[in-house]
């Protein structure tokens, strides 16, 4: 069985976005309390127990859909989830920001691996909600491209596309697709 | 195995809702295990009791020193009730690490706590006001590093320059609390502040019991 790994765009973009995912979960998992805290601090019109449902539950669909993103299996439905996560993403980060609102987002957390506190003006630039809205746009749009790619394979062998090959006669085509 | 020939599923919404309801259950389960979880209930119902606040101006004529002998001193403290002056007996370290600066007195969770039930104390969350609505130190009052000037000035009105503050924010890598200190006695010129540095992540720890004390966004209102 021949195995060939060629990075091309759609491969890195799709383990840029699922380390991504990871990291984003990590660091709201490790203070879920503090993550509905940054959540609250959105005003977002929706109701408390619905915020606190989300903050308990949405490190674990980052989770998930990046661990699906970096294994490739069932990527359909994790890029649907990436698509819907960065969208929202996108729209509270920016009613954030055109509102004023004095926030850091809560996206990532760079203190988890010691990527702060050093530099406190460019710690507070990554945290910044202006950032956090352009990365955001950013990412939603990495996710639509992969979608469309996906949607675009054949649809003749759907298998493929799931990153699951059992038969070794038929796969010495690079298992780059993603 | 190959060529099955299958309509291409263009929205995967079953999967899709795999993923949420792993999600869900991974993330209720996670939440009750750690011990950092966001608190579900609002009930008054609390482990730990907030202080007593009947007699508001009682702290205003002592000082922490007296607050601390009149403490019991927790058996493990080791060397911090040693010495029966809170400039001699606290671990301190400098607001900001630059010298030249005077030091800010530390405490932790089992010193604060008897002196906030005895309400000997003012607790004072640095946090933005939106994590002291999601919860907070029962007893602790709102008043976040980046506050407005009338909200300062109200926070004066209340508390003269001699009430003793112990200012946390939220984990022990969160430098606004020693922010919020520094910027108390040097810009406000209060005299006996200290900074709890594990923060309301510490009490969290300490109180893993307790349930949460949500309130709305401020209790200090602007005048």
């Amino acid at each position: 069985m021949k195995i060939t790994v060629e990075l091309t765009f759609k491969t890195a973009l799709r383990w840029l976005l699922g380390l991504l995912l990871v990291w984003a979960a990590l660091s709201k998992l490790a203070n879920p309390q503090d993550f509905y805290g940054q959540l609250l601090a959105y005003r977002l019109p929706l109701p408390e127990t619905l915020l606190k449902l989300v903050a308990i539950t949405l490190p674990w669909v980052e989770m998930l859909c990046g661990l699906i993103l970096l294994a490739r299996f069932r990527t359909e439905a994790a890029l649907l989830w990436c698509m819907a996560l960065f969208l929202s993403f996108t729209l509270a980060t920016g009613q954030a920001w055109a509102r004023g609102l004095e926030i850091s987002c809560g996206c990532l957390n760079l203190r988890l691996f010691g990527l702060a506190g050093e530099h406190a003006g460019l710690t507070h630039f990554f945290e910044s909600v202006g950032f956090a809205f352009w990365r955001a746009v950013l990412l939603a749009a990495g996710a639509v491209y992969l979608w469309r790619q996906h949607q675009a394979l054949p649809p003749a062998s759907p298998e493929v596309d799931e990153g699951f090959r059992t038969e070794g006669a038929e796969v010495q085509a690079p298992v780059s697709r993603s | 195995m190959t060529n099955i020939k299958r309509p291409r599923n263009r929205w995967p919404l079953v999967p899709a809702a795999n993923i949420l309801v792993a999600a869900i259950l991974l993330g209720l389960a996670y939440n009750q295990a750690t011990p950092l979880g966001v608190r579900l209930s609002n009930s008054d119902q609390r482990g730990f009791e907030p202080p007593v606040t009947s007699n508001p101006d009682g702290y205003f004529n002592q000082t922490l020193a007296m607050s601390l002998e009149a403490a019991a001193p927790p058996a493990d403290s080791g060397g911090l009730y040693r010495n029966e002056t809170v400039s001699l007996s606290l671990a301190s370290v400098g607001a900001t690490g630059q010298p030249g600066r005077k030091a800010i007195p530390v405490l932790n969770w089992a010193g604060v706590k008897p002196l906030l039930q005895a309400g000997k104390i003012v607790l004072v969350d640095a946090r933005a006001s939106s994590f002291y609505q999601a919860d907070h130190i029962p007893g602790a009052i709102s008043l976040p590093v980046y506050a407005t000037p009338p909200e300062f000035a109200a926070f004066q009105a209340k508390y003269p320059r001699h009430t003793p503050l112990v200012v946390y924010c939220g984990t022990p890598q969160c430098p606004l609390g020693h922010h919020l200190a520094a910027a108390l006695i040097e810009q406000f010129g209060y005299t006996n502040v200290s900074v709890m540095p594990g923060g309301y992540a510490e009490y969290r720890l300490a109180e893993a019991q307790a349930t949460a004390a949500t309130t709305g966004p401020r209790q200090i209102s602007a005048p």
